[in-house]
């Protein structure tokens, strides 16, 4: 039996030249598509934002505070930290016995309306938290604070200056 | 001398060696054939230029602003460009509601937010211009700036909510059975999801028109 290990010397070949060149396209074009080389050269912008949460009982107002921070329920980013809020009573439409509609409001119930600041990106495409997250106006969000789960619907996002 | 022959083991590095050429496939796949890709404007030569329109209901009378025309349209989902805005109609919001004494459905507005509630709030008293203490309709100061025919002054209504048509404008493949653009199918009757970078919404495709 043969006792005597031999080290075979390492020799750069052909294989090893197309494995590191498939290796080095790959990083490239994930680089170009994914958007990375744009992502580390964006500067960072102030974005503000105004949200309107319908229809939450009037106690619920209380927990929301000033300075708190809010979170997407998807994926529990960060999406801001409150910075102004505000209320309405609740409106809601009736449509009567004889088809027409009239406006009312809910007892109890209230339109809660939020000011938000964050980091992100602020474009030609449009507003970016943590220039990722695409916000505009009409987009409806799960979202949450420390001691309230709500949905909201962004009313306003734009560029602090 | 005796010749061995070598027999050939599939090993790790084959198998590197095949991930890594179907990635590289992959990728310049991708790279070249993207809507951004650098065969894309030879793809545009055999396109149409469509104008479709979409519906989009109930959108509150706030959010019109964010809504341009020149602005492009990005579908939601997968995030591709299917046209820009040319054209936006807006109509005071409706739904059809019915009459529970006589059955009849009809289409019904929602209230306008300034609207008279009696004939005094459609104007507003001022100072008796001829000082003999009575006042005429020439002492009728109007609301706005529509009179009508029978010297009735009506505010412009405005609504919480109006309807939106958006008529969108893109080049689209034809496959044979259908237009897209991106890969994303459109087609009167389908549900579109859109952002432009002011504005997010959906609405359903209402009109199709192949322009060139």
């Amino acid at each position: 039996m043969d006792t005597n290990v031999k080290h075979r010397k390492f020799k750069f070949n052909i294989i090893d030249f197309v494995i590191v060149l498939a290796v080095l396209v790959v990083i490239l074009v994930v680089a170009l598509r994914g958007g990375l080389v744009k992502k580390f050269t964006e500067a960072k912008d102030t974005i503000q934002y105004t949200v309107k949460i319908s229809d939450i009982q009037i106690e619920s107002f209380d927990l929301i505070e000033i300075d708190s921070k809010i979170y997407c329920n998807d994926d529990d980013s960060c999406l801001g930290v409150i910075k102004a809020k505000t209320y309405q009573p609740a409106t809601m439409y009736t449509v009567l016995s004889n088809g027409e509609i009239v406006k009312t409001s809910q007892p109890g119930r209230i339109d809660v309306f939020l000011t938000i600041e964050a980091e992100g990106t602020v474009d030609e495409e449009g507003c970016r938290i943590n220039g990722t997250y695409f916000i505009a106006c009409g987009k409806n969000v799960s979202s949450y604070i420390d001691k309230l789960y709500f949905n909201f619907e962004v009313t306003e996002a734009f560029k602090k200056v | 001398m005796k010749k061995q022959k070598q027999v050939y083991r599939f090993n790790l590095i084959d198998a590197i060696l095949i991930v890594l050429i179907i990635a590289v496939a992959a990728a310049i796949l991708y790279f070249v054939t993207g809507d951004d890709g650098i065969f894309a404007k030879a793809k545009n030569d055999s396109k149409s230029k469509v104008h479709y329109v979409v519906e989009l209901k109930t959108v509150d009378k706030d959010y019109l602003k964010n809504i341009v025309v020149g602005d492009s349209v990005t579908e939601t989902i997968r995030s591709g460009n299917i046209g820009k805005i040319i054209d936006i109609n807006i109509e005071p919001s409706w739904t059809i509601t019915t009459d529970t004494e006589t059955g009849e459905m009809k289409k019904s507005y929602y209230p306008p937010i300034n609207a008279p509630q009696t004939s005094e709030d459609c104007t507003v008293e001022v100072e008796d211009s001829e000082e003999n203490g009575t006042l005429d309709e020439n002492d009728l100061e109007t609301i706005g700036e529509t009179v009508t025919d029978e010297n009735q002054n009506f505010p412009e209504l405005e609504y919480d909510y109006y309807n939106v048509r958006l008529t969108i404008e893109t080049e689209m493949d034809y496959t044979g059975s259908s237009y897209t653009v991106g890969g994303y199918g459109i087609v009167v009757g389908y549900p579109v999801y859109f952002r432009t970078p002011t504005y997010v919404g959906s609405g359903y495709c209402i009109g199709f028109d192949v322009v060139e």
